[in-house]
């Protein structure tokens, strides 16, 4: 006699799909809601973990959107001490719902930034990235400016995206208690100085984080109706807690918080997806294989077999990992092409003329 | 020349051709100082140079760029730096643009400006020096562009600031130096040598041909001999060699 579970996919069973493979065989784990094309224009934001998105998309060549590029003569290094290129614009780690919709808030105008800027040792820091720029802006006014640059780009970013890619990290949170905004980090940890009588924190509940993405989402859309989402959850434990719980507790207590989330939106929306990157790497089958020795950063295999998982499914898996290229050069008419190689034989013949009247016909040797 | 008690090694461009007819202008001034010049036009070929460290030699790899030294200037591939006193490195260096003070902070605009130096060939070929020698080492960036008409874009006192700012922060600690082009040459107004210590002097442009001859062209690209000769002057002043007449 048939029952519901009879015709399921071995991907419904967990001995087929689990319990009988190596570790690494572990596959399908997800399937797309909707098509993800390379030609996609995708925004990655969120936690640490989102960073590794957007460098991947980058080397299998998507359009991963730079909504901020640094300065053409900055190499990975600069960009990675700047803040460049880890996310889709310099907003530094977003690690809740709640900094989302502040950011979006921003970024549509529904809000104004604060005017908060910290300042130590005649150095100024941003409270809302304070890691962006080590050792400070020179200014206060260079703060707000570069902070606009940002929430600029970003506005940029939410109306053009096709993609918009956000992983989900914390839950505990620090808020200004007079102005109800929200900080990334707790005052005095980074940067600024802790006040108790004016800094509150607070662990979100489920419903906190839910109405947060969801009211974040709701502003993307009305900026671009043709935006999906895509949620991951950031596999990397909290580094510290202030609950008062064990951290490994609290850990668990956000990323359910987090994963319940995530689902619901998935489950709600057409043009919300989840991808599960966080039970990759922190399923029991998975042993813990993919942390390194403090058993919180993600190795680089672990990356690996994640956005392996990803491109799969997405069916962009035969895409072999390549060296970024500079953009090819923009394709020139014969005549212009002709015209250019022209003006660099006429300079070269230039730069060989001034040589050799100055070394010649009697300038041979020094003086 | 005899036993030089100051010698200079110039590797360069065709913009070491003002150093060369400005010097010998003033070599009469220093008569204890020598240039061997090792000229050749562009800088693609900066980065053939392989440092030799155990023999303190930097030798030139390009066959072409070999005979052409030879040819121009009487010398091999193979520059012995333990025989000199400084090295100049002449003419590759575009200056930079500047940065968006709109969209970046000083912090990142100057990070990006020691980016940029470090990715010139200038330097490239400085710290291959280094590999066989701590010889000084004196850059020296292509001039200004003449000009009749200043870019008000830029002013001299903030190119001059960049100059300090590579020095101070990237280069004076390696015992090299970037040279600023001498002040006298740039015009206040705008970043851009004055015309009259371009080349100015005209090359034939083989492609024009309608009036049946070749028409020429304006070089406001090179330097001419006073431009050397003022930067050379500048160039032994930093290195408190005074001039004949003073000595």
């Amino acid at each position: 006699m048939s029952n519901p579970y009879s015709e399921l996919p071995a991907t419904a069973f967990w001995k087929t799909a689990v319990a009988d493979r190596e570790m690494l065989e572990i596959s399908d784990l997800w399937t797309p809601k909707f098509p993800i094309h390379k030609n996609n224009q995708v925004a990655t934001f969120g936690s640490c973990f989102a960073q590794h998105f957007g460098r991947r998309l980058r080397e299998r060549h998507f359009k991963w959107m730079d909504g901020e590029p640094a300065p053409e003569a900055f190499g990975d290094e600069d960009k990675r001490k700047f803040g460049y290129q880890l996310f889709s614009a310099r907003t530094g780690n977003i690690y809740t719902t709640s900094l989302l919709k502040q950011w979006v808030s921003w970024a549509v105008g529904e809000r104004m930034p604060p005017e908060e800027v910290w300042e130590k040792d005649g150095r100024f820091y941003d409270p809302f990235r304070p890691t962006i720029e080590p050792g400070g802006f020179a200014t206060a006014g260079e703060v707000v400016r570069s902070r606009d640059v940002t929430i600029d780009a970003l506005r940029s970013l939410i109306e053009n995206t096709d993609l918009f890619v956000f992983t989900l990290g914390l839950t505990e949170s620090w808020f200004n208690a007079r102005q109800n905004y929200e900080y990334p980090l707790c005052p005095g940890t980074a940067a600024g100085d802790f006040d108790p009588k004016i800094h509150r924190f607070e662990a979100q509940s489920f419903e906190t984080v839910n109405k947060n993405l969801q009211d974040a989402m709701a502003m993307i859309h009305a900026a671009n109706d043709q935006a999906r989402f895509l949620l991951t959850v950031s596999p990397v434990p909290l580094t510290a807690t202030n609950t008062g719980k064990h951290v490994l507790v609290a850990t668990s207590a956000s990323k359910a918080i987090l994963r319940a989330v995530a689902e619901t939106a998935a489950t709600d929306y057409q043009f919300v997806d989840y991808f599960p990157s966080y039970e990759i790497i922190n399923s029991p089958p998975f042993k813990g294989a993919f942390f390194k020795p403090n058993l919180r950063s993600v190795s680089d295999d672990g990356v690996d077999f994640v956005m392996g998982s990803f491109f799969k499914a997405i069916g962009a898996e035969d895409m072999a990992d390549e060296p970024i290229k500079d953009e090819p050069p923009v394709k020139l008419n014969k005549a212009r092409a002709a015209v250019l190689a022209r003006k660099e034989e006429l300079d070269a013949l230039i730069c060989e003329e001034e040589l050799l009247a100055a070394f010649g016909p009697d300038g041979h040797g020094d003086e | 020349m005899g036993m030089s008690k100051f010698n200079i090694c110039l590797i360069g461009t065709s913009h070491t051709a003002c150093f060369r007819t400005g010097w010998r202008n003033v070599l009469a001034d220093y008569p204890d100082v020598s240039i061997s010049f090792y000229p050749y036009p562009g800088a693609d070929y900066f980065h053939e140079f392989r440092a030799d460290p155990e023999a303190g030699i930097l030798r030139m790899e390009n066959e072409n760029v070999r005979k052409h030294y030879e040819k121009i200037s009487g010398h091999g591939g193979e520059i012995d730096l333990a025989r000199f006193d400084l090295c100049l490195i002449v003419g590759e260096i575009i200056w930079w643009n500047g940065y968006d003070r709109r969209r970046f902070s000083e912090q990142v605009g100057h990070a990006a400006l020691f980016a940029f130096i470090r990715e010139t060939r200038s330097y490239k070929l400085f710290h291959e020096i280094r590999k066989a020698s701590a010889l000084e080492v004196f850059i020296s960036h292509i001039p200004f562009t003449s000009s009749r008409r200043p870019s008000l874009r830029r002013n001299v006192g903030s190119y001059l600031a960049e100059v300090d700012l590579v020095n101070e922060g990237l280069l004076k600690s390696q015992n090299a130096r970037l040279l600023q082009q001498p002040e006298p040459t740039i015009h206040t107004s705008g970043l851009c040598t004055k015309l009259e210590y371009a080349v100015g002097r005209r090359v034939k442009n083989p492609d024009d041909t309608t009036s049946g001859r070749p028409s020429v062209l304006d070089d406001l690209w090179h330097m001419n001999e006073r431009f050397g000769e003022v930067q050379l002057r500048e160039i032994l002043e930093a290195k408190d060699i005074p001039p004949r007449a003073e000595s």
